[in-house]
């Protein structure tokens, strides 16, 4: 655990389509924080969808798995890493807590 | 029964939970007693039609192909809203089976013309 130099990775699973979810995390999300989009969430990490969480300035990832699953790679933002799940695993050690947004 | 038709609302987009495939098995079951079925994708919905998917890394079935059947089971009347191709910026081409593009006032009047509708 003595890794953990960052703070809280905010993991979301869900569309932008859940508004209140977005909502919340969004006002959690502090400087040091980064956000992870998983599943269904790897929605949002399309171009016009990103938009908003690339304005909280933090780092956002995306699972590689679940982008190309739905078959939305050459959609995704610019700003938004896609990862595979050993970096997953990584990031969930190098960030002191994870929070579920689900 | 086969004397109403059916209307089924897909809100949810793919691999997210089993309600995708319960309507689907709805649709398949009601066309095999001749029921006319109407398929309607709102929302969420419409991302389960998108071209590109491969599930075999989730190790989830693809409904992809399940949908690209409809012809065979007659069920022809597939629908999307306009608003959500743009919410989504997408075009019926990006979508994997033939659907009409309707407004959000014409999906009232399907479902109001419709004898049973259900959204899971």
């Amino acid at each position: 655990m003595s890794d953990a130099n960052f703070e809280t990775l905010h993991i979301i699973n869900k569309t932008f389509s859940n508004g209140a979810l977005y909502a919340d995390c969004c006002k959690a999300v502090l400087p040091g924080d980064a956000i992870l989009l998983i599943e269904s969430a790897v929605y949002s990490a399309c171009t016009l969808q990103a938009a908003e969480l690339v304005e909280l300035q933090v780092p956002l990832y995306a699972l590689e798995v679940d982008i190309q699953a739905r078959g939305i790679s050459e959609r995704i933002h610019s700003q938004v890493q896609a990862i595979n799940d050993d970096t997953f695993v990584s990031l969930t050690c190098q960030y002191k807590k994870s929070i579920s947004w689900f | 029964m086969a004397d109403k038709n059916l209307l089924l609302i897909f809100r949810n987009p793919p691999f997210a939970d089993s309600s995708n495939r319960d309507t689907l098995d709805i649709a398949l079951a009601c066309s095999a007693f001749d029921i006319p079925v109407s398929l309607i994708f709102l929302h969420d919905g419409i991302l389960q039609l998108t071209r590109g998917q491969q599930s075999k890394s989730l190790q989830q079935k693809n409904l992809l192909n399940t949908f690209n059947a409809l012809a065979m089971y007659d069920i022809n009347q597939l629908f999307v809203l306009q608003s959500d191709l743009q919410r989504f910026e997408l075009t019926t081409a990006d979508l994997s089976v033939d659907c009409q593009a309707i407004s959000d006032s014409k999906m009232a009047q399907l479902l109001r013309q419709s004898d049973r509708v259900i959204n899971l």
